[in-house]
């Protein structure tokens, strides 16, 4: 994808004379916009090597002493603390330390920013009983709202498993698999629940781009 | 080859995707043919192209170089039972030299395997043909430019057809029987066709470009390249810039009623504390606060928007700030959009408790419960004294100039220097002067032998002897003399070949669709040296101009008037919009002024398109490019080029530009 990012901008570049400068008047380069550590933003750039994300989580739970997640994003092998943001009408915003956001309603993920064709929102309903549709909506490049109209089914593991968090801690936890259709290709959403009823750990389907984040609360609100 | 959907030589019945732009460059012995193609509509598709045929002048014997368009429309689309139906015009407004027009089906046999077949006139209709409807006159090439619609369909009808093969998804062969005899490349010796069967092969890559290898007529081979872009679609991810703050929803009042309390309006503090904070992190997403007033439960705010190229985000980033910054008691937010100095353009009210309760809602929830309106009709905020006022950047610049028949393409790399001063009231100065460090845009310095005067045909002599050059030295003043009213005044050197004074009213209401504007300068052609002086030539010039919206952003513009020759008639646009900004758009203008005394081309005629950076940056930007292609520069029909016309500047700002981008208002 990094290679088709780059022809594209030579064929553009050669057509539209890009221009670099100074002043006090500048517009940003194309080269302002890497962002060095947290979540790579998608479609361009190479992957950096991922760091070890234990030992991101330790040394996170060590420095930061508020509520503490860890994200990984799985297509891009990046991963990134983040912190809790805002709080509206039950919904929790956390944001990596680079200014990307994810917002959480009961542990579900409705609407992510910052991470490139982004989830504006997502409509579904609470709960995992039965058969239910959720539906995201992203934009594509001609700002018009694309929709995934998903149709899910929930099922629960019976029994509990014990997991082992990335800060070394070991919980127990529920996990209750989510099966969708209606995108390009079948969705498996997965949710850990605590014995409080929150949300654990979840791997969650995020977009058509931005593909599974991980997520995994080290250190609850 | 032809850049257009279809075989090799021949057209087809088939169209491309909707929006999809395909800039096609191709040849054989002699001839390159490079095309822009459009599809306008789903079912319209639009071409400009440029060619090279070699020995194909006869009165020089020299290379000829045309521009030609065409356009197609398919009036059946393809299904299981029927073929696609189309029908089309090859060079209907050029010299002619491609001049022929078809009716063409195309069907699907199997996946991947296409048959087609057609009837053709003109110059489809040279190989093999059997007489048709009425005598083809014969093609008066004159100044070319001219429709040549008493030639539609009449002549000799042929026959034409092909198939296509996708081996795979990459690569498709195709072989084709041609109906275009060559008649005049034969008879000029460039070129002796022995068979009507050409053959070709095409690879596909990921990015939507195709390489194309031919075998022509028994006798070339030929090749051509082609790059595909969609203003709808894009490669680069959407949305790379940060994110938003988060609204932060005020507390219950039972829970905290001393957050609801009401005397800080008048407390002499808190609107003078909270103003630069509320500054200082708008203009971290390069959001200019120009205004704001506080009311016990009204907040009115004035925002120029310098990053986002569409309002609405920049609306959305303001309101959630405003929701984390202001007492509890302030429930409406009227905020106003500023695009251009002292012309606040529209108001956007919001209630606070839909901005809370919709934050993760899709953005047309809210927009359902926004109110647009004119700020004139509102009660406006004080402006805030701003402190940086003047704006200047050195940059370089690369200009390319094409289709010019001695070279056609001319560049040059250079420095510039531009600066803009706001005074403020509304007073805004502007310059910018700029040295060429290399090229060969100023080696051609014939003077103008144009019948009118030479407005626009000494472009060359401007080009060679403006270095360095004042490009534009202007004051203006900005207003909205009333509700629904925008002015402008511009005075100084306003462009490169002109100075004087410029002043413009427009009409255009928030919420409607029509818009009247009407522009009137006065004028002096400037020295060819681009520095302070003039030269004798002066004219009047102005225009009225009518704008309507038309659905899927398409807009109908008509301005009639007096042209900088004294030339006096009509320009017609039609353009279609894009929500990300990009647009395309084709003009034409007829003036009094005849054929003979505008020169080549007849009529002045072309293809503008806009292209926003930061549809193929992916990063947040308001800058676009500007590529004219245009038939030829002449003196009929100029408009002069004076910068800061009103209509694009308060366009995306009112009701149908930010519906249209709405969808970005919670980014």
């Amino acid at each position: 994808m990094g290679k088709v990012l780059a022809m594209r901008r030579t064929v553009c570049a050669a057509l539209c004379a890009l221009l670099v400068g100074c002043g006090n008047d500048r517009e940003w380069t194309i080269f302002d916009n890497l962002l060095e550590s947290g979540l790579p933003v998608g479609g361009g750039g190479e992957a950096q090597g991922m760091p070890d994300p234990r030992a991101l989580a330790k040394a996170g739970m060590a420095q930061i002493q508020e509520p503490l997640m860890i994200a990984v994003l799985e297509d891009r092998e990046a991963v990134a603390l983040m912190v809790p943001f805002g709080e509206n009408r039950g919904v929790r915003t956390w944001t990596t330390i680079e200014r990307q956001t994810v917002a959480l309603s009961s542990g579900r993920v409705v609407a992510t920013r910052g991470l490139g064709n982004d989830l504006m929102s997502a409509e579904g309903p609470k709960g995992t009983s039965g058969r239910y549709t959720r539906v995201l909506r992203t934009i594509n490049s001609a700002n018009e709202p694309v929709e995934v109209r998903l149709t899910c089914q929930a099922t629960a593991e019976g029994a509990r498993e014990t997991v082992s968090l990335m800060s070394g801690q070991d919980v127990t936890l529920r996990r209750v698999t989510e099966n969708c259709t209606g995108a390009e290709a079948p969705v498996q959403n997965l949710f850990w629940f605590a014995s409080d009823g929150s949300v654990r750990q979840s791997r969650q389907w995020v977009g058509p781009d931005a593909g599974y984040l991980v997520l995994q609360v080290l250190r609850q609100p | 080859m032809f850049g257009t959907p279809g075989l090799i030589d021949m057209p087809s019945a088939a169209t491309y995707d909707d929006a999809d732009l395909k800039l096609t460059f191709g040849g054989f012995s002699g001839q390159s043919r490079n095309s822009l193609t459009f599809q306008v509509t789903p079912r319209i598709t639009g071409t400009f192209r440029y060619s090279r045929l070699r020995g194909l002048d006869e009165s020089i014997d020299d290379t000829l170089y045309d521009r030609s368009f065409d356009i197609s429309y398919q009036i059946l689309t393809e299904t299981d039972n029927r073929p696609a139906l189309a029908v089309g015009l090859r060079d209907f407004i050029g010299t002619g030299v491609y001049s022929s027009e078809y009716i063409v089906a195309s069907k699907s046999l199997a996946p991947g395997f296409r048959v087609t077949g057609g009837l053709g006139w003109g110059r489809l209709g040279s190989y093999n043909g059997f007489g048709g409807f009425g005598e083809r006159p014969a093609l008066d090439f004159g100044l070319g430019g001219t429709l040549t619609s008493d030639q539609w369909f009449r002549g000799d009808i042929a026959p034409f057809g092909g198939v296509e093969w996708a081996v795979n998804d990459r690569v498709t062969l195709v072989a084709e029987y041609s109906s275009d005899a060559y008649e005049r490349e034969d008879r000029l010796g460039e070129f002796d066709p022995k068979s009507p069967l050409n053959f070709g092969l095409s690879y596909q890559f990921d990015n939507g470009t195709v390489l194309s290898g031919y075998y022509l007529y028994g006798t070339q081979i030929g090749a051509s390249v082609s790059f595909a872009f969609n203003p709808r679609t894009n490669n680069a991810p959407t949305g790379q810039e940060t994110a938003p703050l988060p609204v932060d929803p005020r507390p219950s009042r039972i829970s905290d009623p001393e957050a609801w309390r009401t005397d800080w309006v008048s407390d002499g503090e808190t609107e003078p504390t909270l103003q630069p904070a509320i500054a200082s992190v708008l203009a971290k997403d390069g959001i200019l606060l120009e205004a704001m007033s506080l009311d016990v439960s009204v907040a009115r705010v004035a925002i120029r928007n310098t990053r986002f190229s569409a309002q609405p985000q920049a609306i959305g980033r303001t309101a959630r700030v405003l929701s984390r910054a202001l007492p509890a008691s302030v429930e409406r937010f009227e905020i106003t959009l500023v695009p251009i100095e002292n012309v606040p353009a529209s108001t956007v009210v919001l209630r606070r408790s839909d901005i809370e309760a919709l934050e993760f809602a899709s953005a047309d929830a809210l927009l359902a419960r926004a109110d647009i309106r004119d700020p004139k009709t509102l009660r406006q905020p004080t402006s805030i004294p701003q402190s940086q006022d003047l704006a200047w950047a050195l940059e370089p610049y690369i200009t390319a100039s094409l289709f010019d028949p001695d070279a056609p393409v001319r560049t040059e790399l250079g420095l510039r220097l531009r600066g803009q001063y706001a005074f403020g009231n509304g007073f805004v100065a502007s310059g910018s002067i700029k040295k060429e460090i290399a090229g060969n845009l100023d080696t051609s310095d014939e003077p103008s032998t144009s019948e009118l005067p030479p407005v626009r045909t000494n472009a060359p002599l401007y080009n060679a002897e403006g270095d360095p050059a004042l490009e534009h030295l202007t004051i203006a003043h900005f207003g909205r003399p009333g509700e629904a009213l925008y002015s402008r005044v511009t005075a100084g050197y306003l462009e490169r070949m002109f100075g004087g004074i410029s002043g413009e009213l427009l009409w255009k209401p928030v919420d409607s669709r029509i818009a009247v504007g009407v522009e009137a300068n006065w004028v002096k052609q400037r020295d060819f040296d681009q520095r302070l002086g003039f030269q004798d030539y002066d004219v009047m010039t102005g225009h009225v101009s009518g704008y309507y919206e038309l659905p899927n952003g398409f807009l109908a513009q008509l301005d009639v008037g007096r042209y900088l020759a004294g030339d006096v008639g009509a320009t017609a646009t039609l353009s279609r919009t894009f929500n990300n900004g990009w647009s395309v758009g084709a003009y034409v203008t007829r003036t009094d002024a005849s054929f003979e005394e505008f020169g080549e081309g007849s009529f002045d005629k072309g293809v503008r398109l806009t292209i926003p950076t930061d549809w193929f940056l992916g990063t947040a930007s308001r800058q676009t490019r500007n590529i004219n292609l245009r038939s030829l520069a002449r003196d009929g029909g100029a408009r002069l080029e004076v910068k800061g016309r009103l209509y694009d500047q308060v366009r995306d700002t009112h009701s149908a530009g930010l519906e249209n981008q709405w969808e970005r208002f919670w980014r």
